[in-house]
């Protein structure tokens, strides 16, 4: 547990931070993969890796060992990736959607600020309004409503209020692009039966 | 053939440092026959008679047999192409394998995970379920190719390494196309008509190109920045291939992804998927769809 003395200064690191969301980008095209990088034997060993990471978080989530699932997690977004620093759609969707669990147990584990940044740096890779936007936008609620909680119960009403508004408006975001994405599923012709 | 080796040859007695990744039959020590030939592939000046021929059927994806004019004649022309004069097809192969030379300062990093990996390219696919032996042997591999221990594949990794000065410019497509012709034609599909050291070679190289391609998909992600893997990347296919792409569409959209859990089984269809795209991707860079 990192809780401890770090409360204090964590807190003011996420309330900066959860004080101003930026506003959603404009809704974009998901990628068709038209001038994309082929499907070769490096994005399967990268993909394979992310497996294997996930396995090992499952397993030690089992334990409630949530040190050794953030562990294994870390090896995965902080490695190497196809396509370096303009890693490919489906590079970009895997890590993000670790980040989202890497803050999830982050923010369990009470360490709110680096929850934060795993939420940030997820949102800069799922950009597209897609499920995968959409959970990290739920995550970022999740760790806003575990901050809120533990500033109030450390006596801190005016923060802890402040990190459950910006939980709301989390979550709010995150209903409207999953509604959006359903919508666009209801739209296409391709999917009537 | 080896001559020089008596000294790491593996006692019989000793328990089995195979690899039964490929072919569970072969024997510690005609795997390290099998190494001297390879070893002698990738060293041309030490090539003899007998090497060009077991070169020459890997090649050309041929069982062995007698050695007649024309055989010499492209034994003398590969031993020409791999010393650095003249095309070989081999000469690629050999070029592939040296890249493998470039793990050398990522051995430390082979984590369990990594160690997966390269179990999967090892096998030649993704999301494969190995046993405890197979996970026991490639962490032999492991704790060889870092120094500790002996594995045969180990040596022919070391031997590939040594030879570091030549790297092919070959893209990646290619390299596996290469390698896997190599593979298949004389690997375990003709194992029951394949002479018994045509085989053993054959697993050698099956092997070893697990080896390379782990090798070389590992070094490609972390050169990522370098213009060079960059170009290779994004170069238009020649043939249609599938792309990277979204994985959305492997997801009801109808269903929203769970706040906690469930990314296990989001990964396991990504990499279904992605692995049934690469065999597609295999096939046609082979001009067969």
């Amino acid at each position: 547990m990192a809780i401890g003395l770090s409360v204090g200064v964590a807190s003011a690191g996420l309330l900066a931070s959860t004080g101003c969301i930026e506003p959603e980008p404009p809704t974009r095209q998901v990628d068709c993969g038209v001038g994309q990088p082929v499907v070769d034997p490096a994005l399967l060993a990268f993909l394979s890796k992310a497996k294997s990471a996930h396995a090992t978080a499952d397993l030690a989530a089992e334990d409630e060992d949530h040190r050794s699932a953030i562990a294994a997690l870390e090896g995965l977004v902080n490695g190497p990736r196809p396509g370096g620093a303009n890693p490919g759609a489906e590079a970009r969707e895997v890590v993000a959607d670790a980040l989202a669990r890497l803050a999830d147990l982050r923010s369990a584990e009470g360490e709110f600020t680096a929850a934060m940044k795993d939420v940030d740096q997820g949102l800069a890779l799922a950009k597209e309004r897609t499920h995968f936007r959409g959970r990290l936008m739920e995550v970022r609620g999740v760790v806003q409503q575990r901050h809120h909680k533990q500033l109030a119960d450390s006596g801190q009403p005016q923060a802890a209020a402040k990190a459950k508004a910006s939980a709301i408006e989390s979550f709010q975001m995150a209903i409207e692009i999953q509604d959006e994405v359903i919508q666009r599923a209801l739209d296409d012709p391709s999917r009537s039966p | 053939m080896s001559k020089d080796r008596d000294s790491s040859r593996p006692d019989p007695k000793a328990p089995s440092r195979d690899l039964h990744l490929v072919d569970g039959d072969v024997d510690a020590e005609s795997l390290d026959a099998a190494a001297d030939a390879l070893r002698a592939a990738l060293s041309p000046d030490e090539i003899d008679a007998v090497d060009s021929e077991a070169i020459i059927s890997l090649a050309l994806g041929t069982e062995m047999g007698p050695i007649d004019d024309g055989d010499r004649s492209a034994a003398e022309a590969l031993r020409m192409a791999l010393d650095g004069h003249g095309r070989h097809e081999l000469a690629d192969l050999a070029a592939s394998l040296r890249s493998a030379h470039r793990l050398d300062s990522d051995l430390d990093a082979i984590d369990e995970a990594d160690h997966e990996v390269l179990l999967a390219l090892t096998v030649g696919d993704a999301g494969v379920d190995f046993d405890a032996e197979q996970l026991t042997a490639a962490a032999a591999l492991r704790d060889a190719l870092q120094g500790q221990g002996q594995n045969p594949l180990a040596e022919i990794a070391d031997s590939i390494r040594a030879c570091s000065d030549q790297l092919g410019d070959i893209d990646e497509l290619s390299h596996q196309r290469i390698l896997r012709r190599t593979v298949y034609r004389g690997g375990s599909s003709q194992a029951g008509r394949a002479s018994g050291r045509g085989s053993v070679v054959a697993t050698i190289v099956a092997l070893a190109a697990g080896i390379a391609l782990f090798a070389g998909s590992w070094q490609w992600l972390e050169t990522q920045a370098e213009s060079v893997a960059i170009d290779q990347q994004t170069l238009q296919p020649a043939v249609d291939l599938a792309v990277s792409r979204s994985t959305t569409d492997l997801f009801d959209p109808m269903l929203p992804f769970s706040a906690q859990g469930g990314e296990s089984d989001r990964i396991g269809r990504i990499v279904s998927a992605r692995a049934a795209d690469l065999r597609a991707n295999r096939f046609a860079s082979w001009g067969v769809r």
